[in-house]
């Protein structure tokens, strides 16, 4: 089973995943993930490496790392992307470097 | 300022709902540092640090090594440092290295693995020496998160 942090949880440090990692909730730290999901209400301070897909939909204040980012409508990102694409929804606040590597 | 809503937003939707379900923490994946939850909290992984939670559950696969403040705790998996808690559950798969300060009822299962003091305090006791120890919130009862700085 994946990691589920629900929007009534604090999680301070970092934490390596090899699933999927869903959180709506705080996180201060780093994220290593197979795939991160970051839900509406949470909040995210510290960098994020996800070797698939990174979905935002909440707050970001750190660097994202993903095969695949995508920023949500809701999404509130502040940070350094690096990404093989990059997809960004109409209404996503951001403040980002962003860039592209090699497919 | 980047984060400047997000105090007022969370708190007033932490006060009008309550959260249904419980965090999980899988099985494959590592953490350390500090948890802290108003609700349940499962781990299946390896967690090293500190727990504050109304209700903890460390399954079979599950690796814990730290203090635990909590109402509720089921272990089914192994654990180490000292727990306070109201209730203390340990099963039969439990590993459990540590010294339980409970104020409610501890139960062992046939067949778990313990090693440690059992003390049955006070309720004010256990949050006492969890104030000793450094838990950030200082109360069984009253679970805080952090805060984002």
């Amino acid at each position: 089973m994946p990691t589920i942090i629900l929007k009534d949880t604090t999680l301070v440090g970092n934490i390596t995943e090899k699933d999927g990692f869903t959180i709506s909730g705080i996180f201060k730290g780093n994220i290593k993930a197979e795939d991160a999901i970051l839900e509406q209400e949470s909040e995210v301070v510290g960098n994020i490496a996800a070797e698939k897909t990174a979905e935002i939909s909440g707050k970001v204040l750190g660097d994202v790392n993903a095969e695949r980012v995508v920023l949500k409508n809701t999404a509130d990102v502040k940070g350094k992307l690096s990404h093989k694409s990059l997809i960004v929804e109409e209404g996503a606040k951001i403040q980002i470097v962003s860039s592209t590597t090699k497919k | 300022m980047f984060f400047s809503n997000s105090k007022k937003n969370s708190s007033v939707k932490k006060n009008n709902e309550e959260v249904v379900g419980f965090s999980h923490i899988g099985q494959n994946a590592k953490f350390e540092g500090e948890i802290d939850s108003k609700g349940e909290i499962e781990i299946a992984g390896k967690v090293k640090g500190n727990i504050n939670a109304k209700i903890v559950k460390i399954l079979e696969t599950g690796l814990f090594k730290g203090k635990i403040f909590a109402k509720e705790v089921f272990f089914y998996g192994k654990v180490s440092g000292n727990v306070y808690s109201e209730n203390v559950n340990v099963s039969k798969t439990g590993f459990v290295r540590s010294n339980i300060y409970y104020s409610g009822i501890f139960g062992i299962e046939d067949g778990a693995n313990f090693s440690g003091k059992a003390v049955k305090q006070k309720k004010d006791q256990i949050v006492k020496s969890a104030d000793k120890l450094g838990s950030k919130t200082g109360s069984v009862d009253k679970i805080i998160p952090f805060k984002v700085a």
